[in-house]
């Protein structure tokens, strides 16, 4: 029996955050489960909490009657929405149950209005 | 290795000996002129009751006593002979290899093993009672107001929960107006042609039908409908070999045909364990294809899918850092389901995170000792399920990729099965044990071949799949980051 032992990267990644801040992300601090608010976004390209992306949607095939046919669906992960907050991020009830968790650093890439400051969140 | 054997014995610190017991129990020759190599050694007291064995003189005591004597002294001889120069001893050598991988296999410890026939698996799973209780209706046109259409509001009534999986939303219905329309508690947004159901716990959602019924009248007509899964079973396995010369070199020490064969079986298991989690029917590459043709079976993460009937909500994705709250909705929603005896397999990142979880600074967890001699850390054994109150096992296993967590069950409320590994017998099974758990796991030699003669090479294998029986008893979160 041979063991193969895989090369052990010993040195750690670049800290997280550097490159966020060269894709000119903004950076927001997440203070509620159920939506974080994002001043003057108006859309949003692409998000990473704590430095992991979440993907914009997963396509899924589920069942589609009792035959076992199955058809393609996409589920969308997270959503950005109107509110009386402004605009707030929404995640969806199949990415942590539709929770964001509090206290984590997210990082937002999109458009935004002209006149919302790029520090104007909840930095 | 076989352990079994007369000639093992523990306090030789695993040397092997001759065969010296073959003879005996046999009537031939003690000692064949081939096996002769410790003779030299041996004192003239032990050479002299080894002839008086031969003539057939014991001594006047009971010939069993006899050998075992002469055994004990032969094996204590042999024992300070290593040190000897002009014994032809190997180096200080213990029989068996070290095992240098893990291998424990938690989940295939796990799974019932049940026995098999033909070339496939097949049986029936209901995915419909044919109605009853519940809401299933949709939303013809999507909009903005507490007030909604439906197609039907069958089955609602006041204060109860309704989830609109296209829009991902949960209202509570606050009044039913009429046979279409109903008011909820609060403005919601809803999407044209949004599957409305009870939620959030109250799923799965069925469609209502008429159970009570007048004195004269009947109940609606409702059909379970079944599905046929077909599961073929995978042929798994490896190929090995030893060398006439390495048999020899080892006959005096160890039976290096029979060590081969088991590291051939522990590098099956390995990969059994490997597939349970991580398998695939439609990669072709290795280990679960030639290259060209899918031949594996389904694992764990590929079956706990939407395609295979789990519920959309068991599948978290892109969860981020755990937290105790999703532990909690990931079981509750298994356990509401159907899911019994529950358990939990995941890699060492996620049950070094629950070990966070409980004892980090926000965590009421505290350990505490009397003596100044502390023991830090803690290990994550269990999870209590927090509405059946199991202790729910934690496999960590170093199969599971780094940011899934499988949430398994044993059973469904029915006590059925919900997932084994089905075998098919490459033996004739004994007849009174027709239907016990068996590995099925099968060593074979193979005949040399002419250009290499004395490579002896054998087969280990096994044909199984794993069958998943009810999907909605298993949940999966991926995208999980420590904490």
């Amino acid at each position: 029996m041979v063991q193969e032992r895989q090369l052990v990267n010993t040195f750690k990644a670049p800290p997280v955050g550097s490159q966020e801040t060269a894709a000119n992300f903004k950076k927001f601090t997440v203070e509620r489960s159920d939506f974080i608010e994002l001043p003057g976004c108006l859309s949003v390209t692409e998000i990473r909490l704590d430095g992991h992306i979440i993907p914009p949607y997963e396509d899924r095939e589920v069942l589609a009657n009792t035959t076992g046919a199955t058809k393609p669906i996409r589920v969308q992960l997270y959503s950005l929405q109107d509110s009386i907050h402004g605009p707030i991020l929404m995640r969806s009830e199949q990415s942590n149950d539709g929770a964001w968790q509090a206290g984590s650093t997210i990082w937002v890439s999109g458009t935004w209005q002209d006149d919302q400051p790029a520090t104007s969140g909840k930095k | 290795m076989n352990f079994s054997g007369v000639n093992f014995d523990p306090r030789l610190g695993s040397f092997r000996a001759a065969h010296l017991s073959e003879g005996w129990a046999t009537g031939a020759s003690p000692l064949p002129i081939s096996r002769g190599i410790y003779t030299a050694g041996m004192t003239d007291d032990i050479q002299r009751r080894t002839a008086m064995m031969e003539r057939g003189e014991f001594g006047g005591v009971d010939p069993s006593q006899f050998l075992m004597q002469l055994q004990m002294d032969v094996l204590a001889n042999i024992s300070r002979a290593q040190t000897s120069g002009n014994i032809p001893t190997r180096q200080d050598l213990e029989a068996p290899a070290t095992m240098i991988i893990p291998l424990d296999t938690p989940v295939r410890n796990k799974l019932p093993r049940s026995i098999g026939s033909g070339l496939a698996s097949q049986w029936f799973t209901e995915t419909s009672l044919g109605g009853g209780y519940g809401v299933s209706t949709t939303i013809p046109s999507g909009t903005a107001s507490a007030t909604q259409t439906f197609a039907n509001t069958n089955g609602m009534q006041p204060g109860m929960s309704l989830f609109f999986s296209l829009s991902n939303i949960y209202a509570i219905v606050s009044s039913v107006t009429s046979s279409t329309v109903a008011v909820m508690t609060s403005s919601i947004t809803t999407t044209t042609n949004d599957v409305v159901t009870m939620g959030p716990y109250a799923e799965l959602g069925q469609n209502p039908q008429q159970a009570f019924f007048a004195e004269s009248g009947a109940p609606a007509n409702a059909s379970a409908v079944y599905l046929e899964i077909t599961k073929s079973y995978k042929l798994l396995g490896t190929l090995g070999s030893i060398t006439g010369l390495a048999m020899a070199a080892g006959a005096t020490f160890d039976n290096q045909l029979a060590e081969e064969k088991r590291a051939a079986i522990f590098r099956t298991m390995l990969t059994e364990e490997f597939a349970l989690i991580n398998g695939s029917s439609t990669s072709v590459l290795p280990p679960f294809g030639d290259g060209t043709n899918a031949l594996g079976f389904d694992g764990f993460i590929n079956l706990i899918s939407t395609a295979n009937g789990t519920p959309g909500s068991h599948i978290q994705t892109a969860v981020g850092a755990l937290t105790l709250a999703h532990l909690d909705a990931q079981t509750t929603r298994v356990h509401n389901d159907g899911g019994r005896d529950q358990y939990i397999i995941c890699n060492a990142q996620e049950s070094q995170s629950m070990v966070h979880l409980a004892t980090g600074s926000g965590s009421t967890n505290r350990i505490v000792t009397q003596t100044a001699n502390i023991t830090l850390g803690a290990t994550a054994a269990f999870y209590m399920q927090p509405v059946s109150g199991q202790l729910i096992p934690i496999l960590t296993s170093r199969f599971c990729p780094a940011g899934t967590i499988l949430f398994c069950s044993e059973r469904g409320p029915d006590g059925m099965v919900a997932a084994d590994v089905r075998v098919l017998p490459q033996v004739q099974l004994p007849e009174l044990a027709p239907n016990q758990p068996i590995q099925g796991y099968t060593a074979q030699e193979l005949a040399p071949a002419i250009a290499s003669p004395q490579v002896y090479p054998f087969i280990v294998s096994v044909y199984e799949v794993l069958r998943m029986k009810n999907n909605y008893v298993f949940a999966k979160s991926t995208g999980v980051t420590a904490v």
